[in-house]
């Protein structure tokens, strides 16, 4: 009779494990292919875009194809990628977390601009508070990297989210003024403004603001027997409101590029949590307010040799308030973060063939807290990489070793003591090109997930003496590229295409890959109960075997007029192995499908890009042992896009207009959190 | 696989004749021994040897089930209320309680309280006045409920209307004993000052006449004779060796309280005169059960050394039998049933839900 108060209790833990506070960066590592600099290795970073050049899985979409399929969320944009899933508590303010080939959401690092999102009170990242409109690109990089003159914390991650936003690209007027409106169903309202200004020869600033607003209250039903109804989704509003500002400069001849960022966002929202049978009351709400602030300066040298080092700092705030009647007085929690990181990475090719790279990250963290018995942890993060990158015209060979050493204090009268954590994860990949276009690689990854301020501290759960978990990855893969004997050598549809056209070079083109992989993590860090109260534990052992294709095939018949085919299909075996005499033994893994893929079609021509987008998964139990009553049925999504880039006079008039759901089917992700149905967003952009 | 079970025939059958049978409650306690004198004799309506087993299910997932279990064969049917029903008993199963023929299951997440007749077909959804139902006692025609918003409710069972008084802070268990229920406070939401009163409500002016204090965080209360058992949870913090407060259970004997002297006390159990007494749910050697009577105290142990019980949920006692629900709150649970008498391990079974929380035996 007295567990209902742990399942209760566990009702803000839940969401505060599952929220993530806003940034807070560690260190930057990709910028994104300056186009002032004239260096050789601005087509090191242009190859870097190319899936099927990649010796690891890499999958990337950039602004000219986001706009061409009208994408509006990021989270649309990833279930565009294999082997990626969106675990989505649904609706506007639901969190929404990337779980990279099933390690768990922990083991996917989010990269913004190179900063390093999320921070150590949460393990992961709410990817539903990121503006697409903003960005320029996604990425998603998954058991290595190619590029070695990264920030070793992303050198170190199990899986890399990455978002770049535009760099400002100046033709002919000095400035440049973007305004953008979108509109769509459950009162979907957002508002951009964006200017960016060119200071002399070396110099350029970005400013840019957003506000959105979304009710969320979509309609579901409640799949109960008899009883069924359908409901509206109450208690999902949310209002959130963003800044940045960007100053980008040349410090001259060999003298380096500068980078300043200043991001600021604050939100507010309702928490619906899950839908209760009889019962439909949201009481909780949570508030986030979150800077960021970083400098990076990077600059290259004759003798081949690069460097960059970056300074930053975070700081953020959540609330969140619960105002349930059983409680004597609304619960109201506090969080002040603060995170201040210093990181550098210097490469060096010394040879054509050979290059070497060291990059440090340093991070100093605090969390404080009104919350009963906190013990206001205190960490000092490094990490360390080590690499070293061989390539000749037919192979690519990369390792990689790293450092994780963790220090952890405790203050207060509940303070704990914590042993030192140092941990060291190597990691190497190969391909090599047997034929033209074709390319075999191969590749192995040790990395650590370390526990968060949740998992170690939280009052009578956290558990001091926790070990971080440890995902091993090995992959396999093969990548096939064509295209039209009359093109050039560059990819695609590259970074640089502001002019922002989608269509291909004339002919046929083709990007597939295919991969075959095996993950194992151990020492899982699992809740489990003692007496009433939860705690946490290194118990879990996981492995997961799968594959993961995908391919984009495009022929243009001429500069206007294109077709594009893309898809994508993932086969997961992902099993517990924790406990022979457990039920879950050798059972999928909550939450996962065995088989999900989708595609779309695409027309795409000078006046208008059409484009039809198929989603499907498979059955998933919530459950590790799949009883019928924990069954999530499979679900196949339709939607639509249309939209145009008219030119005038030097403006630029983006229209787009994209339906979801069309088939206004009734799926959950996530057991009892049920997904919109049939919704629009129709988006109006202006660029001067 | 198919969870349909009960075939409404052969519900039927049983219940022929039966609605019509009144069976009189002389005592204010639910379970009753029958042959303990006094009672009429009972009419059939459920066949002899079935008993419901209620799932309390997870948080957030709408997953609270029944399941029946019949000794002839020791067969579980899963999904009895929906089978009957067609509906689900939405979040967290709390508690049930079998009383003039008609069964009562609260379910405290999705706010009711669902009454059902003997063929366990729906008659009434109560809503408790938008409270979280937790624990159901009856006595007198009247069936009562805590609700964890801090009151306790009265149901009258023919007219399903409710009155409610002000308790302490998210009230758990309580017992009725001589006209008067004594509700446990647990204060369990306002960690880390958890509660340490009880509530003494006088049920003919259904007013609050006195409050006990007692140890932090009282969840569960039993009337055995003249004495109050009250079980008080502490405050958990085992890692804290000065803050820790332990579990205790209390004797209140109507004017004073004194400690019964068992440590590590994880929940109990109720049946006639006897008290079961689960200790060590959490610990590394497993569990053990003692059957005390006010009588004569503390006698023999369950569980001998070979059966190291982990995970230990709830614990039910009906005339025959001992049930010891085990879970680990993420995968379906499974029962142990023990007989009673003979302290002997009977038989096992997946409740094929998560959280087994109570069983009740279905009155012949």
């Amino acid at each position: 009779m007295v567990t209902m108060c742990v399942h209760t209790k566990a009702r803000p833990l839940l969401w505060l494990l599952l929220l993530t506070g806003i940034p807070v960066q560690e260190a930057f590592a990709v910028s994104p292919a300056d186009s002032s600099a004239r260096i050789p290795e601005v087509t090191v970073a242009a190859d870097k875009a190319a899936e099927t050049l990649s010796s690891a899985p890499l999958q990337r979409l950039d602004r000219p194809m986001m706009d061409s399929l009208g994408r509006t969320e990021l989270v649309g944009v990833i279930n565009d990628f294999a082997g990626v899933s969106v675990k989505d508590y649904g609706g506007v303010g639901g969190i929404k977390t990337v779980d990279v080939r099933n390690m768990g959401a922990a083991h996917t690092v989010v990269e913004y601009d190179g900063i390093a999102m999320g921070d150590f009170q949460n393990a992961s990242v709410d990817i539903g508070r990121f503006d697409l409109g903003e960005l320029a690109s996604v990425s998603l990089e998954m058991a290595g990297s190619d590029d070695i003159f990264r920030s070793a914390r992303h050198q170190l991650a199990a899986g890399v989210l990455s978002v770049e936003s535009a760099v400002p690209h100046f033709d002919d007027r000095p400035f440049h003024l973007s305004a953008q409106l979108s509109g769509g169903s459950f009162y979907y309202g957002n508002a951009r403004l964006g200017y960016e200004q060119r200071w002399g020869k070396n110099w350029s600033t970005r400013l840019g603001g957003a506000f959105f607003y979304a009710k969320g209250d979509y309609s579901y039903l409640v799949n109960n027997g008899v009883a069924s109804t359908v409901e509206r989704r109450l208690g999902s509003e949310s209002l959130d409101g963003r800044g940045n500002f960007d100053l980008y400069g040349n410090l001259g001849e060999n003298a380096g590029r500068l980078r300043l960022k200043l991001l600021y966002s604050q939100a507010g929202r309702g928490i619906p949590g899950p839908v209760i049978f009889y019962s439909q009351d949201p009481t909780e709400h949570l508030w986030n307010k979150d800077l960021t602030a970083m400098l990076r300066w990077e600059n290259e040298y004759e003798n081949g040799f690069r460097v960059r080092a970056n300074l930053s700092y975070g700081w953020s705030f959540t609330r969140y308030r619960n105002e349930a009647a059983h409680l004597r007085r609304p619960e109201v929690d506090n969080y002040h973060q603060h995170q201040l990181a210093a990181g550098a990475v210097a490469a060096w090719r010394f040879h054509p063939c050979w290059q070497l790279s060291l990059a440090e990250d340093l991070t100093l963290a605090k969390l404080d807290s009104d919350i009963p018995e906190c013990r206001f942890p205190r960490r000092l993060h490094s990490a360390t990489a080590l690499s070293a990158r061989f390539e000749s015209g037919r192979w690519l060979v990369r390792g990689t070793v790293g450092l994780v050493a963790v220090s952890d204090t405790t203050v207060g009268p509940m303070a704990v003591s914590v042993p030192a954590r140092l941990y060291c994860s190597p990691s190497l990949s190969a391909s090599c090109a047997p034929w033209k276009g074709l390319r075999l690689r191969l590749s192995y990854k040790d990395s650590y997930r370390m526990p968060s301020f949740n998992d170690l501290y939280y009052a009578r759960v956290g558990n001091a003496s926790l070990r971080p978990e440890k995902a091993t990855q090995f992959n396999l893969g093969l990548t096939w590229r064509c295209r039209p004997s009359t093109a050039s050598t560059g990819p695609a549809s590259s970074v640089s295409s502001r002019a922002g056209s989608a269509i291909p070079p004339v002919g046929f083109s083709a990007d597939v890959t295919a991969d075959a992989y095996a993950n194992i993590i151990r020492d899982k860090i699992v809740a489990i109960p003692k007496m009433f109260i939860w705690s946490m534990r290194n118990v879990g052992k996981a492995v997961a075997a799968g594959a993961d294709l995908s391919a984009r095939f495009s022929y243009a018949f001429s500069p206007r007029i294109a077709l594009a085919l893309q898809g994508k299909y993932s086969f997961q075996y992902a099993v517990d192995v924790t406990d022979p005499a457990s039920q879950t033994w050798r059972q999928q893994l909550p939450y996962t499908p065995r088989h999900s893929g989708g595609g779309t079609f695409s027309l795409l021509t000078r006046w208008v890009n059409v484009s039809y987008t198929l989603d499907g998964v498979s059955e998933r139990y919530a459950l590790g042992v799949p009883l019928p009553e924990y069954r999530l049925d499979a679900y196949l999504l339709h939607s639509l896009s249309l939209n145009h880039t008219f030119a005038l006079k030097g403006w630029k008039l983006y229209l787009a207009f994209r339906a979801d759901n069309l088939g206004n089917a009734r799926y959950e992700i996530i057991r009892s959190y049920p997904m919109p149905g049939f919704h629009w967003t129709a988006t109006l952009r202006i660029i001067l | 696989m198919k969870t349909t079970l009960f075939s409404s025939r052969s519900f039927g059958r049983i219940f022929l004749g039966a609605a019509l049978l009144l069976p009189v409650f002389t005592s204010c306690n639910k379970d009753n021994p029958t042959g303990g004198g006094g009672s009429a004799p009972q009419p059939p309506y459920f066949s002899k040897g079935k008993y419901l087993v209620l799932n309390n299910g997870n948080w957030g997932s709408n997953d609270a089930s029944l399941g029946r279990w019949e000794d002839a064969g020791k067969t579980y049917y899963p999904g009895a209320f929906f089978g009957i029903n067609k509906q689900h008993l939405g979040d967290l199963g709390q508690d049930i309680l079998v009383y003039g023929h008609k069964l009562y299951i609260a379910v405290s997440g999705s706010k009711k309280i669902f009454v059902t007749d003997p063929q366990l077909k729906l008659i009434r959804q109560i809503d408790p006045d938008n409270g979280q139902p937790r624990h159901l006692e009856s006595c007198k025609g009247k069936v009562y409920v805590t609700l964890y918003e801090g009151y306790l409710a009265e149901i009258d069972t023919t007219t399903f209307q409710l009155r409610k008084v002000a308790v302490g802070d998210n009230p758990e268990g309580f017992a009725i004993l001589g006209g008067k229920a004594y509700v446990a406070n647990s204060g369990g939401m306002n960690y880390p000052d958890y509660g340490n009163t009880v509530s003494v409500v006088d049920l003919e002016n259904f007013q609050v006449e006195k409050t006990l204090t007692v140890h932090d965080n009282p969840v569960g209360v039993w009337a055995l004779g003249e004495k109050l058992f009250i079980l008080s949870n502490g405050n958990y913090d085992y890692g804290h060796p000065d803050n820790y407060k332990a579990p205790k259970l209390q004797i209140y004997d109507g004017s004073s309280l004194s400690d019964s002297g068992f440590s590590d006390v994880s929940m109990c159990a109720q049946y006639g005169d006897m008290l079961y007494i689960l200790k060590d749910a959490y610990g590394p050697d497993g569990a053990a059960v003692i059957k005390y009577s006010a009588d004569e105290g503390g006698q023999g142990t369950f569980f001998p050394p070979t059966a190291k019980i982990l995970g230990a949920y709830s614990l039910s006692v009906t005339k025959d039998y001992l049930w010891l629900g085990t879970s680990n709150y993420k995968d379906p649970g499974e029962m142990q049933v023990w007989t009673r008498e003979g302290q002997d391990f009977y038989a096992s079974f997946g409740t094929q839900g998560l959280n087994p929380q109570k069983v009740v035996e279905l009155p012949e």
